[in-house]
Formats: C-alpha cells, structure tokens, sequence
C-alpha cells in the first residue's frame, strides 16, 4: 500500500487561511499507531481536547488526524513506543554492521590464504571479497526493477523483496517486540511495519540496509586486506588448469582500465604474464631481480585494493546514497490513506460536514391562547342532525355517509377560506341548530392551528357540543403508522378539539371509509343521543338533593363533637355520591372537573385550578358573600377531587393532604385562617350549613353542565342569590336542610325557565 | 476566491418533515427534534455545510406554517393600495403584534422572517397529502417574500404519495422546478438533482452548488471505498482463518469448529458494528430495531442454512448446505477423522473445510494436524450480508426512523459469480496464509503461542490481496439496485 497514490482525492487542499506545515513522517507514524491501537480496541478514543485541537487548526483532514493524535492521552506512550522501536532498529543495525565488518574482513582473510609461502591467488582473493556480493548485486537490481514495473501496472502492492535488508530489519522488529508486548507496543509494531516496511518506504528502507551492510562488509575485507599488505610480504599470482592465458590478460586488463583511469597503479601486460603460476616451486620465468617483483606486487596489490574499492563499495556507497535519498524523498511524499476505515470514522468529528450556527429566532413561550370560545347568544331550537368535513377527501363510501336513522343535513366540504365562511355563515344563520353538528376529520391530516381555527369557529355556531368524527385511520395505518403512532395522532387530534371547545366525550374514531353496520349504527343511535342531550327530561337535581338530605342526617344522628362527626372525608363522600348520580346515566362529565388525565392522582395544581374555575363561575352577588365565597372555593377543590377519585379509583389512596388543600383554600379566600385550619370553611363552624351549601352548588353545576359558563353564572345568581333570606340562615338539623334544599329546588326551576327565555 | 455563501430557509406545512430534511441533508441524525406531531420545531436553527473547511450554505429550520387560511387573510387586510409592493406588506405584518412573540401568527412569522433572510426557500411537501387550498395559501404566503422557492417532494418512496397530481398543482402555481427529495429513503442522485433545481433559480451561486454537489459525490465514494476495505478486511479475516487440530481427536475437532465458528461470527459482529459507526448510524439515533440486526446484529446466525437460502447463496452441489458442507468437512480432512462429520454438518449446517496450502497440510499431517477453515459459501454469505448492509445504509436518510428490513438481495441465484469471488485471487491467497487472519492470530495470541502483528512481508502481501479485493467489492456495492435490497414495511 502506498498512501501517496491511492485515492489523491482525499488529498485535500489546506482549508486555512493561512498555509498550514505538512506533517512530518514521524507525526503520521503516530496517526498510523493511533490507528492501529484503535482497530484493535475496536472503537475510536473520544477526546474532546484532542478533536478540538484538530477542528480549530482549520488544516486539511490528513493533517488533522496527525494532530489529533499528537493531542491524545495516550500518544506520549505511543511515541516512547515509537522511539524504542527506532532505538531498537538503530542497534540492530549497527550490530549487524559490526558484524558484516567483520565478516567481510574474515572473508578476506579466508580468501588471501597464501597457496605456496607467499604466493596469494590474486583472483581467489577478488572473487571471495567481491564475487557473492556481486551475484547479489545483480538480483537486487533485477528485483528491483521488477518491483519497479509491477508497481507501475498494479499501482497498488509491493511484493517485498527478501533481500538482507529485509532479514536485518525483521529481526529488529522482533528484537524490540520481545521487549515490551502489550496493546501500545503492538500498535506500535504494527504502524512502524506498515509504514517503514511497506510500500516505496519499505523497499528503499530495506534496500539503504542492505546496501549498507555490504559496504560495511566490503570495507572491512578492504582494511584486513590492507592490514595483511602492510604486514606481510604477498606475491600475488594468478593459476588454471584449462584456460588459456590470454584469457586472464584479457580479464585482468579489462578489471584494470577502470582502475588505471582512477589512478591507481595497475599491473603492465608483462606483470601478468610473469605472474601465472603453474604449480612449480619456481616461476617458469626467470627472476628478473627483486626489484621488478615488488614492483609487480605492489600493481597487483594497488589492483586488489582498488577492485574492492571499485567493485565492491563503490557501487554499493553510490546505490546507498541513492536508497538513502529516494528513502527520504518517499517519507516526504508519504500520506496517509484517509479512505481507510479508521480514519473516515473520524471524518464527522475531525473535519465536520457542518457547523452549528444555533437559534437565531428562539421560541418565546406559546403561542396566542385560543380565543374563549364564544356560543351564539340566542338559543335556538335543535333541528335535525347536520354534517361537515374539514379537509378531507370525499370518503370511497360517498358524501354524507349513509347513516340510518340519522337524517344527515350535509353542509359540504371545508377547504378554503370560501368553503369556511359559507359553512359558518349557514351555521349561524339557519334558524334551527343542528342537533348534533358532525364534524368529520381526517386522521391522516396533522391537526395544526388553522383547523383548530376553523374547529372553534363552527363551535361557537352551536351551544351543545359538536360530534368530531375522526376517520381514515385505515390510510394513516396504510402509511406505515404503528398502532403507538395512531394513538398518537388521536391524542394530538383530541388536544386540538378539546381546546377548540369540543366536548372530550364527543370525540370518536371511525373510519367512514370502511364502516361496518355496526359501527355505523352505534353512530346513529350517537347522534339520536345528540338530539335529546339539550333537553331537561334527564334531570337528576332531585336526586342529587335526596343525597344531600341523606348524609345530613347520617352527620346529625352521629354523636360525639361536630368537629369530628363532620369531617372533611364526609364532606367528600357526600361529593363524590353526587358526582356518581351525574356519570351513572354515560352523561358526558362535566369538563369543569376534566382536569386530570385517567389514573393520575390529582395534584395540588388541579385542585387549585378547580377551585379558580369554579369560582370563576360565582355571581357577583354571591361572591359578595363571604359564605358563599368560601362554599364555592370548597365545592371546587372537593368536587375536583371526587370527580378525579370517581376517574380512577386508585388515586382515591394518593390525595393530596387536607393541609395543603387548606393552603389553596386560603389563597383562594385570601383567608390565612384557612390554612391553619380547613375545617373552618368545613362545618368548623358547627353549622350543617356549611357543609351542605357546597354541596348544592356542586350539584347544582353538574345539573347545568354542557351549558356555556355565562349560562351558569346566570342560573347560580338566579337560584342562589336572590331574595329568601332564610337560604343565609342557619340549617340547625336535617329537617331544616331539607326545607332549605326545597327552596333552592324552586329557585332554580324559576332560573332556568327565566334563562330558556332570555 | 471562494464561491459565494448561500442563504437556505426550509419552510413547508406542519409535519411534512423540514427537520428530517436537514437531518438528511446534514447526514446527522441528531439535529433538531422530529414527531409525528404539529409544531414539534418551533424556533428557527441554523447550520452550515462546510465543504473543505469552508462555509458554503447555510441552511434554516423553521416552525411549520399552520394557518396559512387565516394568514393570508391577514395579510390581505394589511394591504393599503391595490398595487402595493407584497414585500412592503410583508414587513408590515412583521412589525406588527400579531408576528410578536405571542401574536397568532407568531410561528408564521418566524418561517417568513427566516425567508426574507434568505436566497432560496424549500418549500416541504408530504407527498402523502392531498394538495389543498391551505397549501396554495401558504405558497402564496410565501410567494410575497419574493424569494425563488423550489418545492421538495417528501415521502415520495411512501405508498400513497401523489407525487404527480402534486407536481400538476405546483406548476399551476408556476412552480415547475419542483424536486422529488425523500427524507428516508435517499437514492444517490436525488440529493444532487435538488442541488441542481436549486442551480436553475440561482444563477448567482452556481459555483457554490456545483462545490457542494462535487463534495457530496466524493463523500460518497469515500464511504463506499471505506466500506469496500472494511468488507474485504472481514473477508481475508475470515478466509485466512484457520484452526489446527490433532488429527485424530473428533472431540477436539469438533469444538474447534465450534471456535471458529463463534470467532467469525464476532469478527462479522465486529465489521457491522464498524459499518454503521462509519456511515454515522449511531443505536442511540434510531430504534435498536430499525436496521435489519436485531441489538445490532444479523437476526440470522450466519452458519444458518436458511441464512445462505435468503441470500440466495448456493453451497457447491446446490443440496442442503448442512449435509452437503458436512461431506465437505469429511472429505476435506482425508476422511481421516470426524467419521460423523456428515450428519454433523447436517446437524449444524456448519461450513468448514481444510485449506488449499497442500505443503502445510502435507506437514500438518506429519505432525498429525488437521486443519479447519471457513469453506466457501461462508466466505459467501458473509459478503453478500455486508454489501447488502452497506447498499441500505448508504439509500437510508438519516431522518429515518422506522425499521428497515431486508430480503436477500445481493444476486439471488447467481451463485456462480459468488463463487468466482469465494475463490478468486486474493482470497485464495489469503486462505493460505493463516497469519494473515487477525481472528485467528488473537486466538493464538490469547492462548500464549504465536506472534503479535504482522511481519512487513506479510502485511504487503495481505495489503496487496485487501487492495485486490477492495477493487472487486466496490463495484458491487455501487451495482445498480435491480432486483435486490428491496424495502419492505411490515
């Protein structure tokens, strides 16, 4: 693999302003060994320091990895590694090359054994100094040039050439891993191998070895050669058995031209002659004197020595020149292969896609509360049933849905702002009203605020509630919705309708495209309901007061002190004996008392909020009086509580204490006594009165209810506030509640036929 | 000199999926908050792209136009003479206290405020709607902010997209370059050809776009070759895995098969964690059930006849894979040893078998050694299970949040080009090197024999089969989707 040629896409352009220092091979080995250590740990180390020195150094990605790297905790151990590891390479080396000087010079005493006194076969020597090292020379070359052109047509692998330097350099990989294991060393190990050994770095790193050691090798032959000349007396000679002279004058000229050239002196055509040896004691020569043979050996000597020179460290010193340079010039141009696994997970972090520019127009609170959803003033009479859709498609079933029994008045399609006024016009000009009004909504629309527009608009044309039909469940599911998904959607549909005005109860999933006869006759005997929930016939007042009659007496007849007897539970009981008269007959609850979800144990805030609604409802004229101020803060947060409790039994076990009941009392009466003491407003008094008058004006509320509050606030001041002043009196016993609660009977008949008529 | 900085603003209806659109287009899956609920953005966030480290566009999320009906009528009302610059009429709304912080347009104004600000405004459609007057409103809306808007189809892939009768609507509008841009199922040009419908409207920052769009398309490459190397880096693993067992020991035989077996299958977990943290698919952004792994990783164990069967992989005799690698096993090992090696093969449908190394396995057997390796079909499926993996990853957006499944895909029945790549050039060569497996040599290295690392040589020789095998796993990822990784919902 060669970081430099693969993928130079990657090779980004510096993203700074200003031109950024490359990394140096050293600070990318450590990249590599940061990499190699988190492919073994198989997850990339987070750093929030390291990534950041990276990001802000706004360089290219390459150069980031390298500088995240340096950042990381863990990379001093890495870089000891590293430095062990070139530590370890460096004595290894150099032992070999101790090693090779003196096996070079060994090899040359081994080869300039005299054959007969001090005569030395002047070839052996050359050949056993220089001749495996040449053949050597030879392969590395072609293997090089191979390597050369396989690199060219695959572009990609090096075969490793197994040449000595190779061997030199896997030993001291093994020398330095036996020294320390473990995760960093390994990393360690592992990158120093991948980068140093492989590719256009590797070859040249192996070959500079290589090249050196047979330097090494060849000058220490060359200072024992010439420790032997400077020694000992040689005559050097030369001998064969089946070639012809010629043959070695040739070769010895040919092996002296270069060296002549030098300047070195070199043996004269007759030295060689005279220099064959062929066994016999004596050259077959005569001896021409001593002179010319010292002369003659110091020519073949001066030969010897500049062969080696010339053959054998010459070409290695200038091929170790080369390696060293072509080492340092693929260091220069090594990168880093960013297509790699390891490092394009780091890509998101290090060289973000995109950046954060956060809020620039923030979300101050809420949106605009809706609007009070304001009922049309006069009360008509309820007409047939009519139908309307919001923004939906005409159902496969057709427009309206075919539902028996229910004569459907069909008021179209809402889509437009033309097709709302039209429908809202029609609503609120007709003289009957629709009893009920339908309004079909598509589960697969998003309900957003202009349907919640439109939905309290068509709201406010009907005093009772409307019906929200919401249908196409099927196509929501057909959407990919899971059966969490859909219960989503109806839950952000009820928000809206409900806030919109909607009745809770009036809320009904049905998928009008595929309706069954059943569904579609539970629909209608819906909407029958619908048309007879205005009128008075299902009145439980009566009841309701027989109740109250009933726990007075049940107070009364109990001995011991009052302040026992009538105790804020009883208060509850009877509240809550009130409340289960209104559910009994499926009648809607009273939204006044929704106030918490199914099975949630009411809080202290819903108490509060009941109380504030409640008395929200009180007359002036009622309010003015501080009884009734304290009756209606009670028949609020008790009535809450008993409509919550009647919800979900269990919450019954987790009230919220009377203390703190007390407290929202207090604030709401703006009465500090209360706190202390809640009884005070309960009967503390002594007075059965007090305990009765919540529970009238609860009673009386639930008869009222689905009414708007305007409504109520009229019939309360009509039944409560006028005239008879014995309903401010004391109620001594049970028979004087029940006189009492006969008066207040009467009082609201007279309201409420006064109320049908304004 | 830099290209010029491009102002986005993403608007649209309520829950039509502006924050998914970003999502997707940031390739981050934690930007901003998405529901099937209106109004889940309500505040206008920014980001930039940065390509090479520099900012080129920026893009705005906005809250959702809800009542665009009521809007518009407003609007109408604010204006003074019949002529009026819109633009003028535009302001005056959001000087007005209806824009403010508690107005009844409130989110409305934010979206258009953003607009004003910017270049271009992407208009989101979800496909499935039905086009309704609400929605011509708010182009109309918007078309007052005089600002090109290209709208973005959205949930095109979805069944029930009106993808057409929408594009009818919107050239009626005079919206013609509409762009067809899914938020969860991302093909690979259509993020470019939203550029390119941007490029129509803006002239001006041709250069900027024609940046992005060369970024994104080397991003791409990027991750595909970053996934090709992590296949074939699981696949040499794998081939090169080896076990040496004595000879003659069935017991011993058998449990190292088992080893093996669960040392691939780590090694496999391994390479699909490392795929899904490099395309940026984090379990903590989507469902742990939204990819085709259960926690994570493949449902189906991968020494399971029905998980060759689905992916269509065929082991040599096209018999039942158990049986057949069983025979294999028993004729591998000489017949020597693992006398049941038939009916355990069958049993366990397991896929194993003795090298191509005959020298090592000449020796092997001096020494009474049996070798136990990966056989081929596995070699098999466990690529086609990664390329399979990659193709979804790479077509899901990263606003998906719904499960993804798949059927087997990659070449149902052709396992014949299967086979050529089981056996082609450098995994063969990686077959003989056992060192070359780091799942076996952290074996060997945890029960205290062999060496930590790889020798220089090795490496090169393992780096020059990787290299190999990248080249002929990258174009099978970017193979043209036909018949194979279909999306299914259940």
């Amino acid at each position: 693999m060669s970081g430099s040629t693969r993928a130079p896409d990657v090779d980004g352009r510096s993203a700074g302003d200003e031109p950024s220092v490359r990394p140096s091979l050293d600070e990318r080995l450590l990249a590599e060994a940061v990499r190699a250590l988190e492919r073994d740990g198989g997850e990339p180390l987070v750093e929030r320091n390291a990534n950041q020195a990276a990001v802000q150094s706004r360089a290219d990605f390459e150069s980031r990895i390298t500088i995240r790297a340096r950042h990381l905790s863990s990379a001093p151990e890495l870089e000891r590694g590293l430095e062990r590891l070139r530590s370890g390479t460096a004595w290894t080396v150099a032992f070999v090359l101790v090693l090779a000087f003196v096996l070079g010079a060994g090899a040359a005493r081994a080869a300039s054994v005299p054959v007969d006194g001090s005569r030395v076969n002047f070839y052996w020597v050359l050949g056993g100094v220089l001749g495996v090292q040449t053949l050597l020379l030879l392969s590395w070359t072609a293997g090089a040039v191979l390597w050369g052109i396989r690199r060219r047509e695959e572009g990609g692998g090096s075969p490793m050439l197994v040449s000595l330097g190779g061997l030199v350099v896997t030993v001291s990989r093994w020398v330095t891993q036996k020294a320390g294991a473990g995760g960093p060393n390994r990393a360690v190990a592992e990158a120093a191998g991948r980068v140093l050994g492989t590719g256009r770095i590797g070859f040249w790193t192996f070959s500079s070895v290589t090249h050196a050691v047979w330097l090494v090798f060849n000058l220490g032959a060359l200072a024992l050669i010439l420790l032997l000349l400077s020694a000992r007396q040689y005559d050097f000679v030369w001998e064969t058995t089946i070639l012809d002279e010629r043959h070695y004058v040739v070769m010895t000229e040919a092996l002296s031209a270069p060296v002549g050239m030098v300047g070195f002196a070199v043996p004269t055509a007759a030295d060689i002659a005279e220099s064959q040896w062929t066994g016999a004691s004596v050259p077959t020569r005569a001896p021409a004197g001593n002179e010319p043979t010292e002369g003659r050996s110091q020519r073949w000597a001066s030969l010897l020595v500049a062969s080696i020179l010339l053959y054998g460290a010459g070409p290695r010193l200038l091929l170790l020149g080369a390696s060293l340079a072509m080492r340092r010039r693929a260091c220069r141009t090594f990168r880093l292969d960013t297509t790699l696994p390891e490092y394009e997970r780091l890509r998101a972090d290090l060289m973000p896609a995109s950046r954060p520019l956060g809020v620039v127009d923030p979300d101050e609170g809420d949106v605009a509360p809706a609007g009070q959803v304001s009922t049309v003033g006069t009360p008509r009479s309820t007409g047939p049933p009519a139908i309307v859709g919001l923004e939906i498609a005409r159902p496969g079933s057709g427009w309206p849905p075919a539902l028996d029994g229910a004569g459907l008045q069909n008021l179209g399609i809402i889509e437009s702002r033309e097709d709302r006024a039209r429908v809202l016009h029609a609503l609120g000009s007709a003289e009957t009203e629709p009893g009920p009004l339908v309004i079909v909504c598509e589960l697969s629309t998003t309900p957003d605020r202009g349907i919640a527009r439109t939905l309290e608009a068509l709201r406010g044309t009907v005093t009772t509630s409307p019906l929200l039909l919401l249908t196409a469940g099927q196509a929501l599911r057909e959407r990919g919705y899971e059966a969490g998904q859909v219960e989503r959607r109806l839950e952000s549909w009820r928000e809206v309708a409900v806030q919109a005005g909607v009745d809770g109860a009036s809320i009904l999933a049905v998928d009008l495209d595929h309706l069954t006869d059943a569904a579609a006759a539970r629909l209608a005997e819906r909407l029958e309901e619908g048309t007879n929930a205005g009128e008075v016939s299902g009145r439980d007042l009566e009841a309701a007061f027989a109740v109250i009659e009933r726990h007075a007496a049940k107070w009364e007849a109990r001995d011991g002190p009052l302040a026992e007897r009538r105790t804020e539970s009883n208060q509850l009981a009877l509240h809550r004996d009130i409340a289960s008269l209104y559910r009994t007959k499926a009648r809607p609850a009273n939204p006044l008392f929704l106030l918490a979800p199914k099975g949630s144990r009411p809080a202290l805030a819903d108490v509060k909020s009941g109380v504030d609604r409640f008395m929200g409802l009180l007359p002036p004229r009622l309010r003015a009086k501080p009884r009734w101020l304290a009756a209606g803060a009670v028949a609020g947060a008790v009535g809450c509580l008993a409509t919550s409790a009647l919800l979900s039994p269990v919450a019954l076990a987790a009230l919220p204490t009377w203390a703190g009941i007390g407290a929202v009392l207090a604030a709401a009466l703006q009465r500090p006594d209360v706190e202390a003491d809640p009884s005070t407003v309960l009967g503390g008094s002594g007075d059965l009165a007090d305990m009765v008058r919540p529970a009238a004006l609860f009673a009386v509320v639930l008869e009222l209810q689905g009414r708007d509050e305007a409504s109520i606030t009229r019939v309360l001041d009509g039944t409560f506030a006028e005239g008879v002043p014995d309903l401010e009196a004391s109620m001594p016993d049970a028979r004087a509640v029940a006189n009492w609660l006969d008066h207040v009977r009467h009082r609201f008949d007279l309201a409420l036929i006064r109320e049908e008529r304004a | 000199m830099s290209p010029p900085r491009l102002t986005v603003a993403v608007v649209g209806h309520t829950n039509t999926g502006k924050t998914s659109l970003l999502r997707t287009l940031l390739r981050d899956a934690s930007f901003g908050e998405v529901s099937d609920q209106p109004a889940t953005t309500r505040d206008v966030r920014g980001t930039v792209l940065l390509v090479d480290g520099q900012p080129l566009v920026e893009l705005y999320d906005t809250p959702g136009l809800e009542d665009s009906i009521g809007l518009l009528e407003h609007l109408e009302s604010l204006r003074i003479t019949q002529r009026e610059d819109p633009v003028q009429i535009v302001e005056r709304f959001l000087a007005s206290p209806e824009a403010g912080s508690r107005g009844r347009f409130a989110q409305e104004a934010k979206a258009v405020r953003q607009l004003l600000r910017s270049d271009v405004g992407l208009y989101v459609i979800d496909a499935r709607d039905r086009p309704l007057p609400k929605h011509r409103d708010e182009l109309a809306v918007l078309s007052m902010c005089a600002r090109p808007i290209v709208p973005v189809l959205n949930f095109i892939a979805k069944p029930g997209a009106n993808t057409s009768s929408w594009r009818e609507q919107l050239s009626r509008l005079n919206l013609h370059a509409t762009a067809e841009f899914d938020t969860v199922v991302v093909d690979e040009h259509s993020e470019q050809r939203l550029f390119e419908k941007m490029q129509t409207l803006l002239d001006d920052f041709r250069p900027t776009l024609d940046a992005l769009i060369a970024d994104r398309r080397i991003q791409r490459e990027r991750l595909i070759a970053s996934s090709a190397r992590l296949i074939g880096d699981l696949l040499i693993d794998a081939a090169a895995a080896t076990l040496t067992v004595p000879t003659d020991d069935e017991r011993q035989a058998r449990e190292a098969m088992e080893r093996l077996r669960s040392l691939i299958r780590r090694r496999e977990q391994q390479c699909v964690e490392a795929l899904l943290e490099l395309h940026r698919f984090h379990p903590e952004d989507c469902d742990p059930d939204a990819l085709p792994l259960e926690d994570g990783s493949w449902g189906l164990d991968l020494f399971s006849p029905d998980a060759m069967m689905k992916f269509g992989v065929r082991t040599s005799s096209g018999a039942a894979a158990g049986a057949t690698v069983g025979a294999i096993v028993d004729l591998s090992l000489l017949g020597a040893s693992l006398g049941a090696g038939t009916a355990t093969g069958a049993a366990i449908g397991a896929a194993l078998s003795a090298g191509h190394s005959h020298g090592r396995r000449l020796l092997d057997r001096l020494r009474g050694q049996t070798e136990l390796r990966c056989d081929t079909a596995t070699l098999t499926l466990l690529e086609a299970r990664q390329i399979d993996l990659v193709r979804a990853l790479l077509t899901r957006g990263h606003a998906a949040q719904e499960p993804l499944r798949l059927d087997g895909t990659a070449e149902t029945g052709s396992s014949s080009r299967h086979g050529t790549l089981g056996l082609s050039g450098s995994l063969a060569r990686a077959r003989a090197q056992p060192n070359w497996s780091s799942v076996t040599r952290e074996a060997s290295l945890a029960t205290g024999s062999g060496t930590p690392g790889l020798s220089p040589f090795a490496l090169s020789g393992r780096e020059a089969a990787l290299d190999a095998l990248v080249e002929v796993i990258r174009p099978r990822i970017q193979e043209p989707h036909t018949a194979s990784a279909h999306r299914r919902r259940s």
